[in-house]
């Protein structure tokens, strides 16, 4: 059985998105939410303060819609049976750095929460600021391999 | 390792779209393959060699240490 990430099949096939885009699309995703979601969480609660949370958190989404559907994508998220074996190989190396940099986030995040309980830092305690770690969490799981993956493979991966 | 999957290809003026669907991979496959990025598997490099009607020490070389 092969780990299964989020991917929309589409019915003509990958689109394909330059690695330039894709690394830019990405790392806009993975750094505009983890903003505006603190933002939201820790900034004062004024108007333009929430507008802009919430602006950096749609940014976020938007940026990830150019990987949807896109040949990189395709490789983290495809069935296993329908990846050759360059695929394949693109594919444990993604998810294998992804594995690393989520265990390293989980351990970071205990370790923070282990300080500031202690501290008394800012700890997620409302039903909303676990929405926000929720989503984010959800966001970093489809956008991440997709990421890691476009730092792996030549500008030529998309073109002759 | 070195190879002549691109020479082979453009003399029969495939695309890497179009060698790849005869070999049944992708064409980052052979995009990767022809620029030394991927070497392939040994099933991989008799069906190309097949396809080219050669052998495959022919198309794929070891580099000397």
């Amino acid at each position: 059985m092969g780990v299964q990430m989020l991917y929309v099949r589409a019915e003509k096939g990958p689109r394909d998105v330059s690695v330039a885009k894709a690394r830019f699309f990405s790392a806009i995703s993975l750094v505009a939410y983890p903003c505006g979601a603190l933002l939201n969480a820790l900034g004062p609660d004024t108007l333009p303060t929430k507008l802009l949370g919430y602006g950096l958190i749609l940014i976020a989404l938007i940026a990830y819609a150019p990987l949807i559907g896109t040949s990189l994508q395709r490789i983290v998220g495809e069935e296993v049976k329908l990846l050759d074996e360059y695929e394949l190989r693109l594919r444990g190396r993604a998810l294998g750095a992804c594995y690393a940099g989520f265990a390293m986030l989980t351990l970071l995040l205990v370790l923070y929460a282990a300080i500031a309980s202690d501290k008394g830092f800012w700890l997620p305690t409302t039903y909303d600021h676990f929405n926000g770690v929720f989503w984010g969490i959800f966001l970093y799981a489809s956008v991440l391999p997709t990421a890691l993956l476009s730092w792996m493979v030549d500008p030529t991966f998309t073109g002759e | 390792m070195h190879n002549r999957v691109r020479d082979l290809r453009t003399a029969q003026a495939w695309s890497q779209a179009e060698l790849g669907e005869r070999l049944a991979v992708s064409r980052q496959a052979i995009n990767a393959i022809e620029n030394g990025k991927h070497d392939p598997s040994l099933s991989l490099a008799f069906r190309i060699a097949r396809l080219f009607g050669e052998p495959v020490e022919a198309i794929f070389e070891q580099p000397p240490a």
